[in-house]
């Protein structure tokens, strides 16, 4: 699953939001590092639509202007929970990788092996 | 709810983001160019007039790679879709090689024919006969003069030279195809005669003249093979063609698909069973394009009638099976069907969800 995808998922995840509530989530669960843009976004919604993930929960038009709210649907809530487990396993194993990282002690001054200490 | 949080745009700008809108298929456009426009109203700085840079080009391209879009979790539907585009791309290169033989010479006629015969003959022989052939299912027309002449002294491949390179046309080297001619005597047997040929290529103005005599002491004839030399935009509008094609093919099918699951169950099925039919209709006819386009690139150069792509629906042995207008037949039948897929699929999705109106 790639990024904005899980992180629209994510947005729905709490309440149906229209286009740009998406927009303004997706910015703040990504601490501001992924700025959807509309052509993405709308994209993306049309392609989670088919697939069943999400699905359009209600309208609101006013003077032309219409905002679809979209919420995640239960097959969406499966797949994020899926996504967030694989994701957690992953940093759990980078994490672990870091952990056995030689030479790094936490508390301690770095050791360094000049291949002279035997 | 309240109108208030509601963007309030310059009608400049809503004008100009409607406009970068029709990048997208019509069919998404109805569905989604409402609450596309709020969002980007939304996202707007306050007082902005006109879109910036950056996201015309991101709408553009996001309206064009929807264009391509096939919706997801549907196999049947990429199937379809690549067939269209193998299809479009047969169709694209016989469209862009019948578009290159409008810029050849045209092939000469009986008047034409006739003069390049004195010309070349220097006399009307025993008899001569100007005979035009409608071309094959790989290359166009073409016409051909013969002569009978007397023996030996009934041609002078020289004197035919001189005149020829006398009138402009440039000249191949001469050459002596081999051949043999035999008479039989009055018991019956078979009697070997002394055979001379001569062979050379003439080209002026865009025509290339193939040029064989063959003459025996008692006998002879001298054949002009007259067709067009061809030039060098044939390959590039055939690359051209079947790439365009391919590109016609795959759009086609991507809205064709988007239109039909948007329509009546009913009507979706109707759709599926004639784009089945129209690739089947078509199937043969491309695969004999995509053979022609082999040919053309193959035999490009060579002294021969010009291969040509579109060739392949014209009347003639292409298959070693079925009728000899069997192509043509196909290719018109697979024409209506997609006429009928097109005019099926036409169809206008009604609104999905329910809108409930915001008051101030």
């Amino acid at each position: 699953m790639q990024e904005p995808t899980f992180l629209i998922l994510a947005a729905l995840a709490a309440q149906p939001l229209h286009g740009y509530g998406i927009v303004q989530s997706v910015l703040d669960l990504s601490s501001g590092e992924v700025a959807l843009r509309p052509g993405t976004l709308y994209g993306a919604l049309d392609r989670l639509a088919e697939q069943g993930l999400i699905a359009v929960d209600r309208e609101e038009a006013v003077e032309g202007r219409l905002r679809r709210y979209y919420r995640l649907s239960d097959s969406g809530a499966g797949a994020l929970r899926v996504e967030v487990g694989r994701l957690r396993q992953r940093a759990e194993a980078a994490e672990e990788q870091l952990r056995q990282r030689p030479g790094i002690v936490p508390g301690l001054p770095m050791i360094i092996n000049t291949g002279g200490l035997r | 709810m309240t109108t208030s949080d509601w963007p309030q745009a310059d009608p400049t700008l809503e004008r100009a983001y409607k406009r970068l809108l029709r990048a997208y298929p019509s069919g998404y456009r109805r569905r989604h160019e409402r609450e596309i426009v709020t969002t980007l109203l939304e996202m707007a700085e306050p007082g902005q007039q006109r879109p910036a840079r950056a996201d015309v080009w991101h709408l553009l391209a996001s309206g064009v790679r929807q264009r391509f879009r096939l919706p997801a979790g549907r196999p049947l539907a990429w199937v379809f879709a690549v067939l269209a585009l193998l299809i479009g791309g047969a169709l694209g290169a016989a469209a862009g090689s019948w578009a290159a033989t409008r810029t050849f010479a045209g092939v000469p006629d009986a008047a034409a024919g006739q003069a390049l015969q004195r010309q070349i003959v220097g006399s009307p022989g025993i008899e001569n006969h100007y005979h035009a052939d409608s071309g094959s299912p790989w290359w166009d027309e073409t016409a051909w003069h013969d002569t009978q002449v007397q023996g030996f002294g009934g041609w002078d491949p020289e004197q035919a030279r001189q005149n020829l390179a006398a009138d402009g046309w440039q000249l191949g080297e001469i050459t002596h195809p081999p051949g043999k001619s035999a008479t039989m005597d009055e018991n019956g047997n078979t009697v070997e005669l002394r055979t001379e040929s001569n062979a050379f290529l003439a080209e002026r103005d865009g025509v290339t003249l193939d040029i064989q005599g063959w003459t025996t002491e008692m006998y002879g004839s001298v054949t002009i093979s007259m067709y067009p030399s061809g030039n060098a935009a044939l390959l590039p509008l055939v690359v051209l063609g079947m790439l365009a094609g391919m590109a016609a093919g795959w759009l086609a099918a991507a809205a064709l698909i988007q239109r039909a699951r948007q329509g009546a169950p009913g009507r979706a099925r109707l759709a599926v069973a004639l784009g089945t039919l129209t690739v089947l209709a078509l199937a043969l006819p491309a695969v004999a394009f995509y053979g022609n386009v082999m040919r053309a690139f193959r035999y490009a150069g060579n002294d021969d009638p010009v291969f040509t792509v579109h060739s392949a629906l014209r009347p003639g042995p292409y298959w070693p099976f079925g009728p000899e207008w069997l192509n043509l037949a196909l290719a018109g039948a697979g024409l209506v069907l997609l006429v009928a897929l097109v005019l099926t699929a036409r169809v206008r999705p009604a609104p999905a969800a329910e809108t409930q109106t915001v008051t101030s």
